[in-house]
């Protein structure tokens, strides 16, 4: 048997459904936990799957729209930094596309099923915590 | 100057369920007598601020008094939260003004070896939002429910800002957008919708207007309903002085609508429904537009306290799983606020 079996996809299954099966016969702060934690290994199995492309296809959005090279966090810091200071102000509409996309990547990977219509360009569906 | 949260030392946060009861035992009897007992601990989930620990006071055989110990947990610096003797003070001031509010009962003090913190009575009620959106149980107090937010609302800016001077120096009552920025700054974390919003904030800021004692997180959530309505107010650490309009902004926020977005007032009630009660209760005239800048401030402090709790959970002072999510959860608060400034949310 090999030590790679189950494959990571099967074990993040195992322990959701494992969760799934306690989670009501919890209550109060243990039930919203195993909820929490139910969401967060969703949104771990979407980032594991489309996450370096999303990350990648948002690096080469921002090294065009900056006109700078850096890493992700860089970029976005280097953003944010010129949004603050004003430097977008006559471009606004510019850049607030910009960030939409941006903000539409993550959305994707926490919560799909929070995008409207438009804005879901990949199928997700996620557990409600409530 | 970018000031980073510094952690505040609180052994208090440490203690195991048996030390942290024999120390609660001990400070109700110093305030009550060597006889009283505690019984019915439970745990209540754990707040953005607080521990909320509900217990008997019993003080004879047969009498039993159900309390709550508000214990602080978020010790950091450039906390958004007031100081829990700040707190206890304005529950003082409430209760007295007949705002409904849990009674005070006492403040914790270094004897108690609790921590900060205070006791009040307990308010037997519902406060999850989905619950009293859904259950029929609560239909007839929905029906209410935004006609008694405004009354209630009404009845808070009303107070004479005389007994709440000890807010003047809260950060959010000198410049509430500053505030925000600053404690966004001291996370080193770059969100570039943040900035848009705050951008925007700047932009669009309303003229400064008369200031008012505001909850400052008055919502679905931090209200205790009954079948009859609203019971009592919790959550009072984000009180300060300001816009009236910030308050009523905060209660419309899309994120308190709970999927339930036509109905502005916490996913229950109607905007004119809130007014109608507002204005028939004393309170200033609304202005929408001002409430809607007081809404997208509402969606870029709601995404800041987002970071701070998954920051605290990064960083190790404050470990718990739902502040993990709370990380994962500032994207779809992004999401609120540009389809906010884009007019396709209201």
């Amino acid at each position: 048997m090999s030590r790679n079996w189950p494959a990571v996809d099967e074990i993040m299954t195992t322990v959701d459904e494992f969760l799934g099966a306690i989670v009501n016969r919890l209550d109060g702060r243990d039930r919203y936990d195993a909820l929490c934690a139910r969401y967060l290994l969703d949104v771990a199995r979407r980032e594991l799957s489309g996450g370096a492309e999303i990350d990648a296809r948002e690096l080469n959005m921002l090294e065009g729209f900056l006109e700078e090279s850096g890493s992700l966090k860089e970029l976005q810091t280097r953003l944010g930094q010129s949004i603050r200071a004003g430097a977008y102000d006559e471009k606004w509409q510019e850049v607030f596309d910009l960030v939409l996309t941006h903000v539409i990547n993550n959305v994707m990977v926490s919560r799909p099923d929070k995008l409207e219509s438009q804005h879901r360009s990949i199928a997700g569906s996620t557990k409600e915590i409530n | 100057m970018l000031t980073k949260p510094q952690v505040v030392e609180n052994p208090a946060l440490n203690l195991d369920e048996n030390q942290r009861n024999s120390r609660l035992l001990g400070a109700v009897r110093r305030r009550f007598g060597e006889k009283v007992r505690i019984e019915n601990l439970v745990s209540a989930t754990l707040g953005g601020s607080n521990r909320t620990i509900l217990f008997d006071l019993c003080e004879q055989e047969g009498s039993a008094r159900r309390l709550v110990l508000r214990q602080e947990t978020y010790a950091m610096s450039q906390s958004p939260f007031l100081a829990p003797h700040q707190q206890f003070r304005l529950l003082e001031l409430l209760h007295s003004g007949g705002i409904p509010v849990p009674e005070p009962v006492f403040e914790l003090d270094d004897a108690d070896g609790l921590g900060r913190g205070y006791v009040v009575e307990c308010v037997i009620g519902e406060t999850l939002p989905k619950r009293l959106m859904n259950d029929s149980e609560f239909s007839s107090a929905r029906s209410r429910f935004a006609m008694e937010c405004g009354e209630i609302l009404a009845r808070l800016h009303a107070i004479d800002l005389a007994g709440a001077s000890f807010l003047v120096n809260v950060p959010d009552s000198k410049d509430p957008v500053a505030a925000q920025t600053a404690r966004y700054d001291s996370y080193s974390e770059a969100y570039p919708a943040i900035e848009l919003g705050l951008r925007w904030l700047h932009i669009h800021r309303p003229q400064a207007s008369k200031k008012h004692l505001l909850h400052g997180d008055f919502r679905n959530g931090n209200l205790i309903v009954d079948r009859r309505g609203i019971r009592a107010v919790l959550d009072w650490e984000c009180a300060h002085l300001g816009d009236a309009m910030e308050d009523i902004g905060w209660l419309c926020t899309r994120s308190w609508r709970f999927g339930n977005p036509e109905r502005p007032v916490g996913g229950i009630g109607t905007r004119d429904e809130f007014a109608a009660a507002y204005h028939s209760n004393g309170g200033v005239q609304i202005d929408w537009e001002t409430v809607h800048w007081w809404g997208v401030f509402g969606l870029v402090r709601w995404a800041i306290l987002n970071v701070m709790q998954a920051h605290g959970h990064i960083g190790g002072q404050r470990r718990a799983i739902s502040f993990a999510a709370c990380g994962r959860n500032i994207c779809v608060i992004e999401y609120d606020l540009m389809m906010t400034l884009s007019g396709d949310y209201d």
